[in-house]
């Protein structure tokens, strides 16, 4: 009796997993289709306006004398005028060069302010809390410290702020270094179907698209009301999106706004950005579910998404207890030809060897950015499936771990790369 | 649709005949003068899937025992090794876990391994000949939203496919020897990371090569970029 009500449940499981992982295919499926032959949403590039907005960036760095230079020299020479941009760089506990390559840009620009942090605790969320307090911009542009923002991009973002409704917006990322090794390669095609399709697909559908913490802007003022950024998450751009979607602000996406990034060049610092990153956007799902369910402001299918959304990284943890009941199963004999059909039909269908995006949603991608090479290099993320296994339901479980007990997470910097 | 479903109905005339031809070929590779094999039919969805009637190795507790702790081994030192990548050192963790747990069952409860050798040859052909028909199927929905022509779509299904029904073939000889010669102790693992996450790669890498030529030949064409934005 006992066996039987166990094997009940581990095929209950396998049942549940299976509907939940259709769920998301059938998702994906439609953001593919919808790119490749669906209507596309134009943005708001082709508005003319004197009247800009003024804008502070914010560069959170923490010893990037590596990178610094780069960033600040890309940003000081945008095209969006300089009596409407204040650029702040938040020089926060570092070790290195960082403050004094700082200075040079602040006596070389007359609207470079350097704000140095030596004091209290370290953090993005801390460091953005503080400055928005003081920043003159109406709207905080957001780069993190390796970014190489293109010369347009500070008025691509910052135009859609015309729109009364847009609360914030994320522009695309594309990684600078793909050709460094196999794992910047293949960084890359998940990015290119993270953005060209995920996002701009639910851009185009009026889902949710995401506020991704870099290479995107929001209102400072709503960003102020809604509490500023909380120290115990570590994305806090992902908290930041479901609080303006709560309270019924839009987040639009800007494909064109695409912005240089370095990619991580080794396994080892990958792991544990992809970790933090599941492990902070586990810690948002806790707090902003519910939320997201009683909010007057959205419509059944935004709901719908933005659950989808936040629930997207305890996929890799439901798969991996999911091996372990597969295994319970076929050691009890009961490993028939639907649960091993099944498993070929799971894997075929979400897993995509990659995090979150289907191997036919990367694919569209590559097809919209006419990356043909690229293309062959599909199967290699076969690589990445057990580690994305791992490493981003060490993330959700951490999470779990996080909520129950009430930690705070200590935040994380990620290795930069670029030669002196 | 047209294809996958032409190309279903090709494969259901032709399953029981592929698979009486690789038991066949099994029964000549596997017989010798001392013992000789049958092939027996099993009914299947609309006809028989044939199987080898052949028997495995039981692992004897001396090598369940060495198996247990060479996986252990493996899982304790692997992760060491630095000139290891991570994804390579978890699918070698995987694996060797996955046969640690087989190996530990071996050791604690032989008698109670639910599988004989034509309980899992059972199995894998019924879980081959179902892929292969759902190969179409799979491609099929990953090649609609890919602006290029039906034939070209149908032919690298049924590339797919016959490369399918080839490298399906051959791993069933491949694990008939594993089991024969190795024992059972190694279907857990071969079970769980080659099976039908094998045959998922192929079906991956053959799209990925219809993608990047159609990629090649779009570039020519400006008008289909007119909607990037």
């Amino acid at each position: 009796m006992g066996m039987v009500i166990l094997v009940s449940i581990l095929r209950a499981y396998i049942l549940v997993m299976a509907a939940i992982l259709f769920t998301y295919t059938v998702r994906h499926f439609i953001f593919s289709i919808n790119r490749s032959v669906g209507e596309q949403k134009l943005y708001y590039q082709d508005i003319l306006d004197s009247d800009l907005p003024y804008v502070t960036v914010i560069v959170p760095m923490h010893n990037e004398e590596l990178v610094a230079e780069h960033s600040m020299e890309n940003i000081a020479n945008t095209n969006y005028p300089k009596d409407r941009l204040e650029i702040i760089p938040i020089e926060d506990h570092s070790e290195d060069a960082t403050l004094s390559i700082l200075e040079q840009y602040s006596e070389k620009y007359d609207n470079i302010h350097p704000y140095v942090r030596d004091t209290g605790a370290r953090g993005k969320p801390v460091g953005m809390n503080e400055v928005m307090e003081f920043a003159h911009g109406d709207i905080i542009i957001v780069f993190d410290a390796d970014y190489l923002p293109p010369k347009g991009i500070i008025r691509d973002i910052a135009i859609s702020f015309l729109d009364p409704e847009v609360g914030a917006v994320m522009g695309r990322v594309i990684p600078s270094n793909v050709s460094s090794n196999l794992l910047t390669k293949l960084l890359d095609i998940e990015r290119t179907g993270g953005y060209q399709i995920d996002q701009q697909a639910r851009y185009n559908l009026n889902l949710v698209p995401q506020y991704g913490g870099t290479v995107g802007g929001f209102r400072r003022q709503v960003a102020l009301d809604l509490g500023g950024f909380n120290p115990s998450i570590i994305t806090e751009d992902t908290e930041l999106t479901f609080k303006l979607y709560q309270q019924g602000w839009k987040v639009v996406y800007a494909n064109r706004a695409e912005c240089y990034e370095e990619a991580p060049e080794t396994w080892h610092v990958r792991s544990r950005q992809v970790t933090r990153w599941a492990r902070g956007h586990c810690q948002v799902f806790f707090k902003a579910f519910f939320g997201m369910i009683k909010s007057n402001y959205l419509k059944p299918i935004e709901k719908i998404d933005g659950i989808l959304l936040l629930s997207i990284y305890f996929i890799p943890l439901i798969m991996l207890v999911g091996l372990f009941v597969s295994l319970a199963l076929f050691f009890l004999g009961k490993m028939n030809l639907f649960t091993s059909v099944f498993i070929f039909i799971l894997v075929a269908s979400y897993s995509s060897f990659g995090n979150a995006a289907p191997f036919f949603q990367m694919g569209s991608g590559i097809l919209l950015d006419g990356g043909h090479m690229r293309a062959r290099l599909l199967p290699m993320l076969l690589f990445s499936f057990t580690f994305y296994l791992w490493f981003i339901s060490k993330g959700a479980f951490l999470a779990i771990i996080d909520t129950i007990f009430k930690r705070v997470p200590e935040w994380q910097k990620t290795q930069r790369f670029r030669k002196k | 649709m047209i294809g996958a479903i032409l190309l279903d109905i090709i494969l259901l005339i032709i399953y029981p005949s592929i698979t009486y031809a690789i038991s066949y070929v099994g029964k000549l590779i596997f017989s010798n003068a001392y013992t000789q094999y049958n092939i027996i039919n099993r009914p299947f969805i609309l006809g028989d899937v044939f199987l080898l009637d052949i028997f495995g190795k039981y692992p004897s507790q001396v090598f369940s025992i060495y198996s247990a702790l060479v996986s252990l081994l493996v899982l304790m030192v692997v992760p060491l090794f630095r000139f290891f990548t991570k994804p390579i050192v978890l699918w070698v963790v995987i694996i060797s876990f996955i046969n640690f747990i087989s190996s530990m069952f071996f050791i604690f409860f032989a008698n109670h391994f639910p599988y004989s050798m034509l309980d899992y040859i059972d199995l894998y052909m019924k879980t081959l000949v179902s892929i292969w028909l759902l190969i179409p199927w799979v491609l099929l929905t990953a090649f609609l939203p890919l602006p290029a022509k039906f034939w070209n779509k149908l032919i690298f299904i049924l590339l797919a496919d016959l490369y399918g029904i080839i490298f399906g073939c051959i791993r069933y000889i491949v694990y008939i020897f594993i089991f024969r010669e190795f024992s059972y102790i190694f279907m857990a693992p071969v079970f769980f990371m080659l099976e039908p996450f094998f045959d998922f790669v192929f079906v991956v890498a053959f799209y990925s090569v219809f993608v990047s030529n159609l990629a090649l030949k779009l570039k020519k064409d400006d008008s289909k970029w007119g909607w990037l934005y």
